[in-house]
């Protein structure tokens, strides 16, 4: 009787499961982690609860309609979705947008990085069970939500771009009220660089906690904050300069701890950067129109381009066939490169109280993961399938469950007669 | 102090207002830029139907009743707008606008976000077209 | 006090529903200050009050796969834990309702009950995040409970009796303890914070990891049982802290301001400090509390041999 229930040669798994629907994450992902008492031993991920198609759907629209269709993609990086997907579409088109829209562009992005680095400020010290810092910055947020309500409209999807320039103009009133609210933003946020880098309770969550080195991090091929943290110099906005960095350049922010703490200062370091630039492009925009015209077709040929978002290297791949909607809009986003630092390397030895933060850690945005990924590896178990081929497994499953053969109804002809 | 980084905020909070706004006893007014409700002038529309092209959530909607005289009715659904102000660049007649108006919006049915400019009888005979389709 | 008959001290005043409401009271004022501390607005002062309320108003679900009887027992015997110790413990300087020989064992005892309590209701549901958080719990029950005692039973060695009531008496005839025996206060007052698992050392019902911990599985009246539990511990805890240390029996008012003090200090540590995890909580339990007690013990001694 015993011997079913415990049985001493197989050590039980006792799994943990982490959401999709859970408290730390407001988001759906869900996670599985294998404990030892507290210890993580192993660790899986599955994502795709929020797939919404959109690749598929920007194919039935036109591409001013896509552009406001990709900035749907995350709530937080809208932006930059944006910008990406119309730098295609300019580049297909052969346009060159006006200096100062270029500059705008810019300006609204680090503003967007502003709110998203405080956001992250919040949540990830939430998931460490320290709320008043988590409270105190989505109050200095707010600040930021305000600059982008007043200049840009709306609060969340802004909608910056319009094809082939900017809409709204930043004139000097507005330029003045920015300069008043960031220099009060900067002002708190050195107050939360000194707490980061001070509070003993916090350090003591956050120093050596999720470290992952150098070579580790390149080889899992992460991107963002989360490689600058471990000293990987890869940042879009200074390696391939784009709409307004490649007038005014950005420093690039590095440390070389790689763990929790260095995450945390990377980020906030990245927006005193955000800061001054915007105070330094502030004084010399360039003047000139807002935006030029954009034609409705667009020549057919293949485009990239990739946006320094919040979270990291944000890319867009672009086909037009030469009619009103593009032919084929691919999005690799931040986050999904950033999952393998966690899942396979660093969570495995952490404490199970240490998973939330370590999660928070990369800036996950479960938005953004939910992409096709093709793994092509060296075991054969991962195999790319096409229509056809999916189609017949289909036939051929749902045949079998059933209980008939496939081969008596001719679903064989039906299928190359098509 | 130092080693608990929060302490001074904390403390000093207690003799602070709270940041929470009270919002319905205290209206906050939308800034002036704010993409609110969308604002019609059909005495300058041409009914060049661009608008309704590259409106991405595909909710507004031009009738022409008659071109000559300007009669046009506008319908649009706030519910269904994504604020995102494309018509209006569209519009090459500056007939559409964007107002800070009517954020607050809420309503039991997507009826009730449903908006209609242009003369009265237009919009009555629109609505009871509208009414009749499904018994015809 | 001895005039009141026995059971309406134990069903109205000042144990029972008197308790209890003022439990809710304390609650608020928690809450609120919290968000005060975090420039929030914080509940109105009905809240805690409409929380129980609609609590014991709910179906109770009991999960498929626990131990039914157990299940349901536990709550009330929880319940019945806190409120047999508020017997023993001076409020709002009045007399304790009852005491006995050693009634300060007793009382916290009754009190680790309670906890025990919360990690069998962990342990018999079968969520994992309950029985995680059980682990915690008991885990961290030894650890805060040495020390915890300790500071507690300093105040009874300096006043020669195992007694609340004499020990109250000593108190109030004697300087603050507070002064004289600081580190016993200090240690009492974190001890309090563990054992209500309170932030930071909430480690046992992080929501981040492991949703409600060992509550996980209550719903209705068995989580609004436990957690009126919970919220009379906090008086009790608070009033046997105001007796021992910040002088002994005074009059009503001022003995709820020296209370509402002692919150405040909770509250701004719960504000301020990152949760801890559970190994962290242990190491700096048995490395610094018990320490510290100890020391404070051998100074009690040294002092009383001489
Ligand atoms: S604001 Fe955007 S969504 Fe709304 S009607 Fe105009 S184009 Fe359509
Ligand atoms: S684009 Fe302007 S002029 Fe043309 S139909 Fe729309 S509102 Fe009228």
């Amino acid at each position: 009787m015993t011997d079913n229930l415990i049985d001493s040669n197989k050590s039980q798994k006792y799994i943990v499961p982490i959401g999709p629907q859970h408290p730390a994450l407001k988001e759906p992902g869900h996670f599985e982690f294998t404990v030892e008492g507290e210890i993580v031993v192993d660790a899986s991920i599955r994502l795709g609860y929020v797939h919404r198609g959109v690749e598929k759907a920007a194919e039935s629209r036109t591409w001013t309609q896509v552009l406001y269709l990709v900035e749907r993609v995350c709530g937080i990086c809208s932006h930059a979705h944006g910008t990406a997907f119309i730098q295609n579409a300019e580049a297909l088109a052969g346009i060159e947008i006006p200096p100062r829209a270029k500059v705008i562009r810019a300006i609204a992005g680090e503003i967007e990085r502003l709110h998203s680095h405080l956001l992250w400020l919040g949540v990830a010290a939430h998931e460490g069970g320290f709320d008043a810092m988590f409270m105190y910055s989505w109050r200095d947020r707010e600040i930021v939500m305000d600059i982008l309500e007043n200049f840009f409209g709306n609060r969340v999807n802004y909608s910056v771009n319009i094809p082939g320039g900017v809409k709204e103009d930043i004139t000097p009133e507005f330029a003045e009220q920015l300069r008043i609210k960031l220099d009060f933003l900067e002002k708190r946020l050195k107050h939360y660089l000194d707490v980061v880098n001070d509070d003993v309770t916090f350090r003591a969550r956050t120093v050596n906690i999720g470290t992952l080195g150098k070579e580790e991090m390149t080889r899992l091929g992460a991107t963002g904050p989360t490689a600058r943290s471990a000293g990987i110099t890869r940042d879009i906005r200074v390696d391939r300069p784009y709409s307004g960095f490649d007038i005014y350049p950005i420093n690039m922010i590095l440390d070389d701890h790689g763990d929790l703490n260095a995450r945390f200062v990377v980020r906030l370091k990245e927006c005193f950067e955000s800061i001054r630039y915007i105070r330094d492009v502030l004084e010399k925009i360039p003047e000139g129109e807002l935006s030029v015209k954009f034609p409705r077709k667009i020549p057919a040929g293949e485009s990239m381009s990739s946006v320094e978002a919040p979270r990291g290297e944000l890319f867009y791949f672009v086909r037009s066939n030469g009619t009103e909607n593009p032919d084929r809009v691919k999005v690799r986003t931040a986050s999904l490169c950033n999952w393998g630092t966690i899942v396979s390397a660093v969570a495995k030895g952490h404490k199970l109280a240490d998973m939330p933060m370590i999660l928070a850690g990369i800036d996950p945005c479960f938005s953004c993961n939910d992409r096709m990924v093709n793994i092509v590896g060296k075991e054969k178990n991962a195999q790319l399938w096409t229509w056809e081929q999916l189609r017949k497994y289909g036939i051929n499953y749902h045949a079998m469950q059933e209980g008939f053969n496939v081969s008596d109804c001719g679903i064989e002809q039906l299928r190359e007669e098509k | 102090m130092k080693l608990i980084g929060m302490i001074q905020d904390v403390l000093s909070s207690m003799f602070k207002k709270t940041a929470t706004i009270s919002y319905p006893l205290k209206p906050s007014p939308p800034p002036e830029r704010y993409h609110g409700r969308l604002d019609y002038n059909a005495a300058k529309c041409t009914g060049c139907m661009m608008c309704t092209r590259d409106c991405p959530a595909e909710t507004i909607q031009i009738k022409v009743i008659d071109r000559k005289t300007k009669q046009f009715v506008m319908t649009y659904n706030i519910g269904e707008c994504v604020y995102c102000k494309q018509c209006v660049f569209n519009c090459k007649f500056d007939a559409l606008h964007m107002t800070n108006l009517m954020w607050e919006s809420a309503s039991d049915s997507k009826e009730g976000f449903q908006l209609y400019f242009g003369k009265k009888e237009h919009i009555d005979s629109l609505l009871k077209q509208k009414n009749e389709e499904p018994t015809a | 006090m001895t005039a009141l008959h026995p059971l309406f001290a134990l069903f109205i005043f000042p144990a029972g529903l008197f308790l209890i409401l003022i439990s809710f009271f304390f609650e608020w004022l928690d809450r609120k200050l919290i968000a005060r501390f975090q420039n929030r607005q914080g509940p109105r002062f009905l809240q805690p009050f409409a929380d129980i309320f609609k609590l014991l108003a709910k179906e109770e679900i009991v999960p498929i796969g626990v131990h039914r009887t157990l299940f349901m027992a536990l709550p009330i015997f929880a319940f019945a834990c806190v409120m047999t110790a508020s017997l023993y413990v001076p409020f709002f300087g009045f007399k304790a309702a009852w005491h006995i020989r050693g009634d300060l064992i007793i009382a916290m005892y009754l009190l680790s009950a309670m906890t025990v309590c919360l990690g069998m209701a962990g342990t018999n549901s079968i969520n994992r995040f309950a029985v995680v958080g059980a682990t915690r719990t008991l885990t961290q029950l030894f650890a805060y409970e040495g020390p915890f005692m300790l500071a507690l039973l300093m105040p009874a060695l300096v006043a020669q009796s195992w007694t609340i009531s004499s020990i109250a008496d000593y108190a109030s005839n004697h300087t603050w303890m507070i002064v004289t025996q600081p580190i016993g206060f200090i240690v009492a007052i974190i001890g309090l914070i563990g054992k209500l698992e309170l932030p930071p050392f909430d480690a046992p019902e992080a929501e981040q990891e492991i949703v409600s911990g060992a509550l996980s599985e209550y719903s209705g009246r068995g989580f609004g049982l436990f957690k009126i539990a919970k919220n009379v511990e906090l008086v009790i805890g608070l009033a046997l802290i105001t007796v021992f240390y910040l002088g002994g029996i005074v009059n009503p008012l001022l003995f709820s301001i020296k209370m509402v003090v002692l919150l405040c200090v909770i509250a701004l540590m719960q504000s301020t400090l990152t949760r801890l995890r559970i190994d962290q909580t242990v190491g700096l339990w048995w490395q610094a509390g018990a320490i510290l007690s100890l020391a404070q013990l051998l100074i009690i001694i040294l002092v009383r041999v001489r």
